[in-house]
Parts: structure tokens; C-alpha cells; sequence
């Protein structure tokens, strides 16, 4: 009984003051997927490799092409971030998520070639 | 941290005996197989391979000592979908078999406890999902009746108490129907099963690797187990296994896995038993150890740490002596948590003698795991089927085995293991063999079928996996560590008193997400 009340009384605080302050994921954290718009060249391996369809990459008939991202569907896993050849996705440590309204959840990006061939 | 080249990890099953047998011999070759010393019923898988034989496959697969197996393998006719039970042989066979009637429509005749299992009262007759004819995309419309799947038992003084499936608590969905005299349970009932995901379906037709994914997901609490018990499944049919590294880095995490889960279980222990320091303690050990994860692997529960062929990530110098450093601390105040509990009369003596599990019960349902090994059963999958990097660890892998089949029984246990756990861990971290983090399997066989097994935290978790003609996935049914575990929980409750059951249920601390795959 007197080494329980000893520990209730030395132990101390052990929670973060989170939402308070900030409570940053550590370095390796899979979190929020991000994709790096000077570097997507539009291979679509990411949506092919997605297991749960969050990703889409459509192109249309001039060359250029939507990436879709739906946080509602990703688990995570980072296999995007892997199969990219040219490191344009990144699982960040982004891990507040939640939002009032779906549609939120959904990132896109378009991509547009200039007359030369250059992306837009 | 040395690096050397470790031996390379032998193929997971060994010694795969394999009979096939006519259906009118099933339970006579079963129950042969089954009283062989140290027999137990692993696994059973149902297959709908009508297509190709006009017939479904039943397997019947025993573990044995010496690290071998034994399959009894039937056809059972299409136009004749029955089969002997052998459930009377061999209890452990129960919830297999009335798996089978309910997914493949093939019935167990003469099993003792024909009532529905997986699906629940609503699902229309005539319906099975796993047959290939089964449509998974179309909405299958339910249908009104009467729930029968409860024994009503009628009595002076008998009280039927209804619990679940919604409890107070953020725990997953059961019902426990109790029969109690006063204040002593005189029979439980329990309904599982609610929220089925039909994962074994989806896999069916998919490319191996995207099926990780899907294994890793069976439960948040083993998650490393379940993928590791899958990608070893998917490595023994391809004859190639993952490399030392790979192998090392598994028994790493899956002791990790083991160490979160026991120390947050003993703490679970101590909120049944409204021990609420103990709670808070074993609640904050948990949560240091779930950062460890996170730091390591990205991910608290251990997701994608494996795929087929070896590990996703490897562990830098940096994140060993993290892993050393932390494993260290939450050693020195998880030895403060044991004093406090085994110093607490209250909180022993309310474990003490409650929900007592005989060895008879434990060998007879086939047990695993803690549940088993509280119990006098000696087993223990690291050992008796070495996986992993488990028959390279510099010592034999400590396999703790207490004879009192109680909750107190099943607390000490754990907190042995995770003493062992942390020894193991340390050991890996310091003989951690170098070279590559995977190997390429090449294209898979074609109907070929291969298991795996992994411990842990609640016993040995078998993924079994049949290949179709273009290696994608034919048949994979999961069976974790808890599915031979829930009927045991189900014998320790009567004779004791209804309060106790949350403690009871705590002591083995199941999952039922393993169940609802």
C-alpha cells in the first residue's frame, strides 16, 4: 500500500500537453501522402500499386494527367512512396486528418503540358 | 552491434506429411492422426474446387512434435456435400467444421453442435460466400427470423444475463448470454462473428504481394504476426526463404509485437480487476513501447514492416540503440509495476483461482499460446516449429509453462515472457546477420498450397494459402492465435461469479477482429 501511494505521488506527468502544443511524429512516421508537383512525371505506378484505390492518375488526350489522392481510402502502407521512380511522393508526418466534410479529403492535382512539350 | 552472416533459416512447414483419404474414412484417419503423442489439430481449410475436380477439398492439418505436420486430406462430391464430423474424435475440430457448413454449404454429419457459427440469423439460407459461385460484389438481402442459435436453459433460480454486443467500453462487438444461480455463472454462451470482412474472399484471385496488405490488417494487435505468418506462406510455396537479415529483423518486431501487448494485457488485467494504477502503469509502459514501434517503423501497430521475401526496412545503428535504450527503461519501471501488483494482496487474491482452465480443457480445445501454456499445455510455435530467426538466437527460446490454469496463472506468465521478450531482443540486436533485406521469389507454382506459422502475443497464428493456375490466389484462410482460444474462455467462466467475467475475459485478453476475417 505504501509503495502504491509512493508511486501515485513521485510519478509525475507523463501525458503531452497535446492539442495544446504541438506533438510531432517521429522522423519515420507514415503519415499523409504528398506528392511533389516538380517531380511527378505521371507513370501511374503509384495508383497501381495503391491496395486500396486512394490513388488515381488519369491523363487526357493532350498529355497531361489528374493525380487524386482520397485520405478517406489510404492505409498507409507507403507502398506509393516506394514504387515511384522518380521520388515525387512522400508519406508525410501529417497525422491530423480530420475534417468536417469528405470532399476535404481529396487532394488533386493537375498537371498541363505547354505547347513545347514542357509541363505546364 | 556485431554483424555476421546468420545460417540461413530453414523452410517453414518441415516434415509435411500429407494423406489423402476417401470422405467415408475422414474421421476414423483423423482421429488416428489425432492421438498420435503430441498431436494437436492446427488448421482447417475448405475448398470449393469444383471447377477443377468436381468435388471440395477438406484438409485437416496436425501439428507434431519434432516440427513436422501431418495433412489428412478428402474430396467431398458436389453432388453428395457432406462429410463424417470428426468433431466427437476431436473437439478442437468444432468451430472448423461448422466454419465449412456455413461458407461452403457442406455438411458435418453427426457433429455434436451443427448451429451456425460465422454467419448470424439474418444471412438467407442456401447462401455460402466462399464457394467461387458466390458473387462477393452483389448485396446479399437478409432475411427476418428469430435468433436460434442460443440453448435457453430453464430453471429454479436461473437467470439468463444478455451482455454485448455493444459494451461500455471502445472494445470490439460479442454477446454473452449468461446462465447464473445468484451470483455464480452457471453456463456461457457466446456469439462472435459480427463484423465479417470476408478478407479470405478478397484475397481470392489477387497477386500474392497485394495480399499482404490485406494479412496485416486481420487484427490491429498482430498485425507483424499475421504478415509474417502470410509472407512465410507465400515463401514456403515458392521453396525460397527470406534471407538471415529478413529473418532476424522478424523475430526483432514480433517480439516487440509480443512485449507491447503482454505489458499493456497486465495492465488490461488490472482494469478488470479496477486496479486502477496498475491500469494507468501498464497503459504508459504500452504506450512507450508503441512509440519505440513508431520510431522504427513508422507505424505504432507495426504495419508494413514485411513483405513476401524478406522486410520492408531495415534498422540502422541509430535505431538499435533506441530500440536498446527503450526496451532498458520500460525494463527498470516494468519490474516497479510487477512489485506493485504482486504486492497488492487484493489484486492477487482476486486472480487467484478464477477462471481456471484445466490442462484436459486446454489440450482438448487445442489451446495456444498464453492460454495454453498457463495451463500445463507445453507449446510454444518459436520453439516446436521454429520460424524466422527464432532457431538462429544465440539461446534456446525461453518457453514458460505454469500448471494452475488461472487468471493469475495467465498474468505471471506474461510477465515472464516479457522479461524473455526483452532478453530476445537484445539478443538479435546484438548478433543481427548482415546482407539484403529480400529476395525476389519469382513467379509462384501453380495449385500449389503452403502454410505459415508465426506466435504471437495469443499463441500461433497459421495463414494458409492455395495458388491458382496463374499464381494469383486461389484459397487463404487465416487462422489466429484466438479462434482456438474463444471456446476455452467459454469453459473457464462457469463456477465463477458474474463479476468476474470481465477479468476472466481480460486474462486471456482475445481478439475478436481474428475471428471476423
Amino acid at each position: 500500500m505504501f509503495h502504491l501511494i509512493r508511486r501515485a505521488l513521485t510519478n509525475g506527468v507523463v501525458t503531452t500537453a497535446y492539442p495544446d502544443e504541438p506533438d510531432p511524429a517521429p522522423e519515420a512516421y507514415r503519415g499523409q501522402v504528398t506528392i511533389d508537383p516538380a517531380r511527378c512525371v505521371g507513370t501511374g505506378d503509384c495508383a497501381r500499386v495503391c491496395p486500396s484505390q486512394a490513388i488515381r492518375v488519369l491523363h487526357d488526350e493532350h498529355g497531361g494527367w489528374l493525380w487524386e489522392l482520397d485520405d478517406a481510402r489510404c492505409v498507409f502502407c507507403g507502398l506509393c512512396q516506394d514504387v515511384c521512380p522518380v521520388n515525387a511522393i512522400q508519406l508525410s508526418n501529417e497525422y491530423e486528418l480530420a475534417t468536417r466534410h469528405a470532399s476535404h479529403l481529396v487532394t488533386r492535382v493537375i498537371f498541363r503540358l505547354k505547347d513545347g512539350g514542357e509541363r505546364a | 552491434m556485431s554483424a555476421r552472416t546468420g545460417v540461413p533459416p530453414t523452410l517453414e512447414p518441415r516434415g509435411n506429411e500429407h494423406s489423402l483419404v476417401p470422405v467415408a474414412d475422414l474421421a476414423t484417419s483423423c482421429a488416428a492422426v489425432g492421438s498420435l503423442p503430441g498431436a494437436r489439430l492446427a488448421t482447417m481449410i475448405g475448398e470449393d474446387d469444383r471447377a477443377a475436380s468436381g468435388a471440395f477439398r477438406l484438409s485437416y492439418v496436425f501439428a507434431l512434435p519434432g516440427a513436422a505436420w501431418h495433412t489428412v486430406e478428402t474430396l467431398v462430391d458436389a453432388s453428395a456435400p457432406e462429410f463424417p464430423s470428426v468433431t466427437r474424435a476431436i473437439p478442437a475440430a468444432n468451430w472448423h467444421e461448422r466454419e465449412v457448413q456455413d461458407m461452403l454449404g457442406l455438411v458435418a454429419v453427426g457433429h455434436p453442435d451443427p448451429r451456425r457459427l460465422v454467419l448470424h440469423d439474418d444471412w438467407p439460407d442456401d447462401v455460402y460466400p466462399l464457394r467461387k459461385d458466390f458473387d462477393s460484389s452483389q448485396p446479399v438481402p437478409r432475411v427476418e427470423r428469430e435468433p436460434a442459435i442460443f440453448h435457453h436453459l430453464h430453471g429454479d433460480g436461473l437467470v439468463e444475463i444478455p451482455v454485448g454486443p455493444i459494451h461500455a467500453g471502445v472494445i470490439e462487438p460479442g454477446h454473452f448470454r449468461f446462465a447464473a444461480v445468484g451470483e455464480v455463472i452457471f453456463n456461457l454462451e457466446t456469439r462472435l462473428f459480427y463484423t465479417h470482412r470476408g478478407i479470405e474472399k478478397l484475397a481470392e484471385g489477387k497477386p500474392a504481394a497485394r495480399v499482404l496488405q490485406l494479412a496485416e490488417r486481420v487484427c490491429g494487435a498482430c498485425s507483424c504476426s499475421h504478415g509474417v505468418s502470410y509472407a512465410q506462406a507465400i515463401e514456403a510455396i515458392a521453396g525460397v526463404p527470406a534471407p538471415p537479415r529478413a529473418a532476424a529483423l522478424r523475430t526483432l518486431f514480433l517480439e516487440l509485437e509480443r512485449l507491447y501487448n503482454h505489458i499493456g494485457d497486465i495492465g488490461n488485467m488490472c482494469a478488470g480487476a479496477a486496479f486502477a494504477v496498475g491500469a494507468s502503469f501498464g497503459a504508459q509502459l504500452k504506450e512507450e513501447l508503441q512509440r519505440l514501434n513508431e520510431r522504427l517503423t513508422g507505424n505504432r501497430f507495426l504495419h508494413g514492416v514485411n513483405r513476401i521475401g524478406g522486410v520492408r526496412r531495415d534498422l540502422d545503428a541509430e535505431g538499435a540503440r533506441d530500440a536498446e535504450r527503450t526496451i532498458l527503461t520500460v525494463a527498470e519501471q516494468f519490474r516497479t509495476l510487477i512489485a506493485l501488483l504482486l504486492e497488492s494482496d487484493t489484486f492477487v487474491e482476486r486472480l487467484t483461482a478464477t477462471g481456471i482452465v484445466p490442462r484436459e480443457t486446454a489440450l482438448a480445445l487445442g489451446a495456444v499460446g498464453v492460454a495454453a501454456r498457463a495451463s500445463g499445455v507445453d507449446v510454444d510455435s518459436r520453439r516446436d516449429h521454429p520460424h524466422a530467426f527464432y532457431a538462429s538466437l544465440p539461446m534456446p527460446v525461453p518457453v514458460v509453462v505454469r500448471a494452475e490454469g488461472d487468471a493469475k496463472a495467465r498474468m505471471l506468465l506474461r510477465i515472464d515472457e516479457a522479461l524473455a521478450s526483452m532478453a530476445i531482443v537484445r539478443a538479435v540486436l546484438g548478433t543481427l546477420p548482415t546482407g539484403p533485406l529480400a529476395v525476389d521469389l519469382g513467379p509462384l507454382p501453380a495449385g500449389q498450397s503452403g502454410f505459415g506459422v508465426s506466435e504471437s502475443p495469443r499463441g500461433e497464428n497459421i495463414h494458409w494459402v492455395r495458388t491458382a493456375a496463374d499464381g494469383t490466389i486461389e484459397r487463404y484462410r487465416v487462422r489466429s492465435a484466438s479462434y482456438p482460444n474463444w471456446p476455452v474462455v467459454a469453459a473457464a467462466v462457469p463456477g465463477n461469479m458474474v463479476p468476474d467475467f470481465p477479468l476472466i475475459n481480460k486474462s486471456f485478453e482475445l481478439c475478436y477482429a481474428c475471428l471476423d476475417r
